[in-house]
């Protein structure tokens, strides 16, 4: 990384940071490698090497079948794409909305706004009161129970501000001296913008829409409204395969064998796509912590 | 009297003409703050319940006040020590071992000279953080188990094969470390960004006065990381009671609770699972003025010692 004019041979030294560091990569890789590998795996066979695998053993696609049999899976990834598609339009939406105005300086009740928002950050009625008030107005098990909260993040709702905050403001005056008004400006030259810090939106509340799964298990009884997440819960953490039940045929090997393919079939996508996007989720992170 | 008034009229006078003037930038604000109110804030006013005696059935905020009986019954409860305890060795464990592993991975890579190296080890130490944590407890409840990858290892070097999650003793351990995995290549990010921002000419001078690399390290990597070392010691410090419900939740069993029971676990089991609404929201609002407490403390030295504040 330096840019000494003297380009320095491969010490020891750098030998053993570079082990550290790969030791390290091994180390994170190496459960998700392993959950891939059983998943393809014979389970007996996988089982009896001692559960340590480099590569699969002996192949097989019979756990991958019953999670694609299992109804509760495909209604859980239409579920959460429903979930995610919905709640993120309204999520950019409105912290854009939000942000715009409290961007500009000529707002009088800016700051008395401000800290209306920025109070939710450090003090909030808690899970019981909160779980009251959505009783009360009577929205649980219903989808809106997953939508609404979260609507807004203050975190997102500060890195939005300070995206519209940048804009100069030369622009808007142009505008509005060729008669535009507000919502003409936000509209057509504020949000266009904007897009790469849109995206960036997306992005963050999606993430967190695709593997959310507490309030769903607060507020949704019915589990055909039940997103991914939530039904990956029931099998990986509370070891109900589903099928088990039913056929009553279900040795332990192959029980544990759905549990790796339903991690495979619920994590894939994000596995896929992270890469790609991780520098957007990073520029998020530094913005955060520089002024969270 | 009348001079109030009078500048009671003429706030109102200038508030009109302000909503008149930018009419069309607070009615863009209402459907979010109308979610704030909604989410936010009717939940603070429904902490009424917490010195009330509300059972299912009643009007809402309409049952019988008792004052602080929740909070004492809580305090003099056999609960009330563990669930402190728990929450805070919890919290201070992942912090103590936690926090020094992304920041020794990032002065490590500092030093890494061939980029594609540096951004695939960072490329892969991210991973974990965009598995969903149900999956990363999934994974760890796996390899824990009996026969599981661990005790498979243990076996193989002549151990005992152990119950993790069902022995006390393993239930913080096993949290701590998993979230070191889990964490410590995203959490290493601010200090990367921080390392890249020092002044290569100092590293460059450092040289030439034969300076190894240790000394380099020590005398200026790490003392121009210092703001950022000290601003986010204290926000974690900052937040320390408010451990987070989800990880403990999919992790903990009856036979762990008396390790891993912590004040948000406990609030979800006698809410809504007993619905003991009221005394449940009695502890709940003990720990969110205690974070609060924590938060601001936390901004007020970061404020004395930096000169910024958190936010």
């Amino acid at each position: 990384m330096r840019t000494g004019k003297t380009l320095k041979k491969f010490g020891l030294s750098d030998c053993v940071i570079y082990a550290i560091i790969l030791l390290l990569m091994i180390a994170t890789l190496y459960p998700v490698w392993y959950v891939a590998m059983a998943s393809v795996s014979d389970p007996v066979k996988a089982y009896q090497s001692g559960g340590v695998l480099v590569i699969p053993k002996g192949i097989q696609w019979g756990g991958y079948r019953h999670v694609m049999d299992n109804k509760e899976i495909w209604s859980g990834y239409g579920n959460t794409i429903f979930y995610t598609v919905a709640a993120t339009f309204l999520n950019v939406v409105l912290t854009a909305a939000l942000a715009y105005p409290l961007s500009k300086k000529k707002l009088m009740l800016r700051k008395p706004i401000t800290m209306f928002i920025m109070f939710t950050m450090f003090f909030n009625g808690g899970m019981i009161p909160t779980y009251l008030v959505m009783n009360k107005i009577g929205i649980l098990n219903t989808r809106a129970a997953v939508i609404l909260p979260g609507l807004v993040s203050v975190f997102n709702f500060i890195i939005m501000r300070t995206n519209f905050e940048a804009i100069p403001e030369s622009l808007e005056e142009s505008a509005y001296l060729d008669g535009a008004d507000d919502w003409t400006i936000f509209w057509k030259i504020i949000m266009p913008l904007s897009k790469s810090t849109l995206a960036m939106m997306v992005l963050f509340y999606g993430v967190q829409h695709w593997s959310s799964w507490f309030n769903e298990m607060l507020y949704l009884r019915d589990r055909g409204l039940w997103p991914l997440a939530l039904i990956t819960r029931e099998i990986i953490i509370n070891s109900s395969t589903g099928v088990a039940a039913e056929s009553g045929t279900m040795t332990m090997e192959m029980s544990e064998n759905i549990k790796y393919c339903t991690i495979m079939v619920t994590t894939l996508p994000i596995l896929c796509l992270y890469p790609f996007l991780q520098k957007y989720f990073v520029k998020g992170q530094m913005a955060g912590a520089v002024k969270g | 009297m009348d001079s109030s008034k009078k500048t009671g009229n003429s706030l109102g006078k200038t508030l009109a003409k302000e909503f008149k003037r930018n009419w069309v930038l607070y009615v863009m604000m209402v459907p979010a703050l109308i979610y704030f109110l909604l989410y936010c804030y009717f939940p603070m006013f429904g902490l009424v319940i917490a010195f009330q005696d509300y059972r299912v059935g009643d009007p809402f905020l309409g049952g019988k006040f008792v004052g602080f009986k929740h909070f004492t019954d809580f305090f003099q409860s056999y609960y009330f020590g563990r669930l402190l305890k728990n929450t805070f060795l919890l919290s201070m464990g992942v912090l103590i071992f936690g926090y020094p592993v992304p920041l020794i991975f990032a002065l490590l890579l500092n030093e890494v000279r061939h980029l594609k190296f540096k951004k695939l080890a960072q490329t892969i130490t991210y991973l974990p953080h965009f598995i969903s944590l149900v999956v990363i407890c999934g994974l760890i409840l796996d390899f824990t188990k009996m026969d599981g990858l661990i005790n498979t290892l243990i076996k193989a070097c002549g151990g005992e094969p152990i119950p993790f999650m069902s022995k006390p003793e393993w239930f913080k351990p096993v949290y701590i470390i998993s979230d070191i995995w889990s964490s410590f290549g995203w959490n290493s990010i601010i200090f990367i960004a921080a390392l890249l921002g020092i002044d290569q000419e100092q590293y460059e001078a450092a040289s030439l006065d034969g300076a190894g690399r240790l000394k380099k390290i020590l005398y200026i990597s790490i003392p121009g990381i210092t703001p950022v070392i000290m601003t986010t010691l204290l926000m974690r410090l900052g937040r320390v009671m408010s451990l987070g419900f989800e990880k403990v939740f999919n992790l903990y069993n009856a036979s762990t609770y008396e390790t891993a029971d912590i004040i948000s676990t406990f609030v979800y089991r006698q809410g809504i699972l007993n619905a003991n609404y009221s005394s449940a929201a009695a502890i709940g609002l003990f720990n969110a003025v205690i974070n609060l407490a924590l938060v601001m403390a936390a901004n007020r030295i970061s404020k004395k010692l930096t000169e910024s504040s958190l936010w």
